[in-house]
């Protein structure tokens, strides 16, 4: 999966979260928790969500909440990082 | 004595037994003793005095617990901040704490402070104002930390507790016990007192604390991985850290915990449905609730029978520690009658000693025991409103003010109103709580003075929000309004502001759940 399908898959999940606006839209880079679209309350959700898209399990080991705050960090964090790891 | 000599105590005892566990350290007694003293040299490198105040901004880690120890046996008092906070409202914090040094992993250190910095176990600590004025003996009464809480008046407020009153609430916790070679595991951060109740129950029953990564909350299969891999036997959290698992998680605790023999829960409540629910889905598990308030640490705890004592579903807290009192007054300053609902006191050596530099709201919450002229002992007027049952037991039934628990943490809605009106475009704002599947959450009423685009305007206040406030204050949802619902006295009508905040959050919660 290519970095910009990644982003795409992410951005519609992020839609399906209670604070989503239809024709908002938000940047790679942009604060999720900030601009409200992410709260700690949505993270094992969207964790559930990061397995299934990548097909395996997500390492939360060494890892902030702050690993969540934008999809870039998202992207590094849980398939750059992971994979270089893996 | 100090907070730390007494947490320590049984440490020194058994000094080769392992003492505390992280992510990624696990120290015994005496290496945690030796840790404790590097700090305390690195602290006497900043040449401050008892009664300094030190920020500790760090996650709750091996190091960060040693730390805590070397500014407590020093006489200096720790004021432990969440690592996530924003810039602004950690300058708010200092404005009014004033502190004498500052503390922070080194990698999260920021460029041009200004000051020195002296290193100790990948913690940075470096001065950042003046010392207090005079050196004196020290006393039990003598401040040993200050817990920094939402304020109804607009900042942030101090708790103040004493090294005394600190250590007499942990010890009657620690009655509680560990199983024997058990293992407590905390994921509280340190600005939540919580975190010390684990300490103190950990240390105090000579057991191993294991600091559990708080982001682990956030994915049950990987904390219930974690609970295995440490052997954690008792679990210290908030009872949203179980939801998750309670709710629509499948797992066999029974296979799949086989350590644990005990969960701690505090800070808010489970629901007698939700008890039972846990205990059914945990058979062999005790249920531990503990109750009380950052101004006490806390006043009780309760070993829940299967099914809980319960009042209209809501579970008994239990009742007073011996050597302390916990009453109830109604409005007329008398006692109800059972069933009757009426305003906790707490009265106790667990007391706090005030909120830093706040005389009027001390004075207004310490309060001289209004049964008795006949001593000065000071009563805690808490806010919360319980009731009590034919037996005497306690039952939880809300607040007297605003003041509401979101994840476990204190939240006075005014101050979120006083953040949101400093914005030129709000007229009339209110924040008000919803529940939603046993979740609380955060619904912001705007009337502006002109209309703006819906989203335009809620990510506007969104972030001055988030600017200036921690997460779990920023409401999760703001609505425009064209004006305020009002009783006939003129009054914000709050209530219908609760029905429609709940309306909001239901709706939504099933919009995600359609989609």
């Amino acid at each position: 999966m290519t970095r910009d399908e990644f982003y795409q898959h992410l951005k519609n999940h992020l839609r399906t979260l209670p604070n989503a606006v239809e024709d908002f839209e938000w940047s790679n880079t942009d604060n999720l928790f900030d601009l409200g679209l992410l709260e700690s309350f949505d993270l094992p959700q969207l964790v559930h969500f990061l397995e299934e898209l990548l097909g395996r399990r997500v390492e939360l080991r060494g890892r902030t909440i702050d690993s969540f705050q934008s999809m870039a960090a998202i992207y590094q964090t849980f398939v750059v990082s992971d994979e270089l790891v893996s | 004595m100090l907070l730390s000599d007494v947490l320590l105590q049984r440490i020194r005892s058994a000094t080769n037994s392992l003492a505390i566990v992280d992510e990624r350290e696990s120290w015994t007694g005496s290496r945690l003793l030796k840790e404790i003293e590097l700090f305390q040299q690195a602290l006497s490198k900043l040449d401050l005095r008892k009664g300094d105040r030190v920020i500790v901004q760090m996650e709750a880690k091996a190091a960060a617990i040693a730390l805590l120890f070397a500014i407590w046996s020093t006489g200096l008092i720790s004021v432990p901040v969440a690592p996530e906070l924003p810039d602004k409202r950690a300058d708010e914090i200092c404005e009014k704490i004033r502190p004498a040094a500052y503390a922070c992993p080194v990698g999260q250190l920021k460029e041009g402070i200004g000051f020195p910095v002296v290193e100790c176990s990948k913690v940075a600590l470096w001065r950042t104002g003046e010392s207090s004025q005079a050196e004196c003996p020290f006393h039990p009464s003598d401040p040993a930390y200050i817990i920094m809480t939402s304020g109804s008046t607009g900042t942030p407020k101090g708790i103040v507790m004493s090294h005394g009153a600190a250590a007499f609430a942990l010890s009657k916790f620690a009655r509680m016990g560990v199983g024997a070679g058990g293992r407590v595991g905390s994921i509280s951060p340190l600005h939540f007192d919580f975190s010390l109740l684990d300490l103190g129950v950990a240390f105090l029953n000579a057991t191993v604390l294991v600091q559990v990564p708080r982001v682990l909350a956030h994915h049950p299969r990987a904390l219930i991985d974690y609970l295995n891999e440490q052997r954690i036997s008792q679990m210290h959290s908030v009872p949203s850290v179980w939801r998750p698992m309670l709710g629509n998680y499948n797992c066999d605790p029974v296979s799949e915990l086989p350590y644990l023999d005990t969960v701690v829960y505090g800070a808010e409540g489970f629901t007698a449905a939700e008890v039972q629910t846990l205990q059914q889905w945990m058979p062999k598990v005790r249920v531990v609730q503990a109750f009380g308030h950052t101004e006490s640490i806390g006043c009780c705890y309760k070993e829940l029978s299967r099914p809980p004592q319960a009042f209209d579903g809501r579970v008994s807290l239990g009742s007073a520690f011996t050597e302390t009192e916990m009453f109830v007054l109604g409005d007329d300053g008398c006692t109800p009658d059972s069933g009757q609902v009426g305003e906790l006191h707490v009265k106790g050596p667990h007391l706090f000693s005030g909120y830093w530099r706040d005389p009027n709201l001390t004075e207004e919450r310490l309060i001289p025991d209004p049964r008795t002229s006949e001593n000065n002992d000071l009563v805690f007027r808490s806010g919360d409103l319980v009731l009590r049952d034919e037996v005497g037991e306690f039952y939880f039934v809300g607040r007297k003010d605003f003041q509401v628990k979101v994840g476990g943490n204190r939240v006075e809605p005014e101050e979120i109103e006083l953040v949101l009106s400093r914005d030129p475009a709000v007229s009339r704002v209110h924040v008000v709580p919803a529940t939603t599947r046993s979740r609380t959450t955060l619904v912001c009423f705007v009337v502006l003075h002109r209309q703006i685009e819906e989203f335009a305007f809620s990510a506007r206040l969104r972030k001055r929000a988030a600017e200036a406030l921690p997460r779990y204050m920023v409401p999760r949802c703001f609505k425009q309004l064209d004006d305020l619902p009002l009783l006939s006295n003129g009054k914000v009508d709050r209530a219908k502001l609760g029905l429609w905040a709940n309306q909001i959050a239901n709706s939504e919660s099933e919009r995600k759940a359609t989609r």
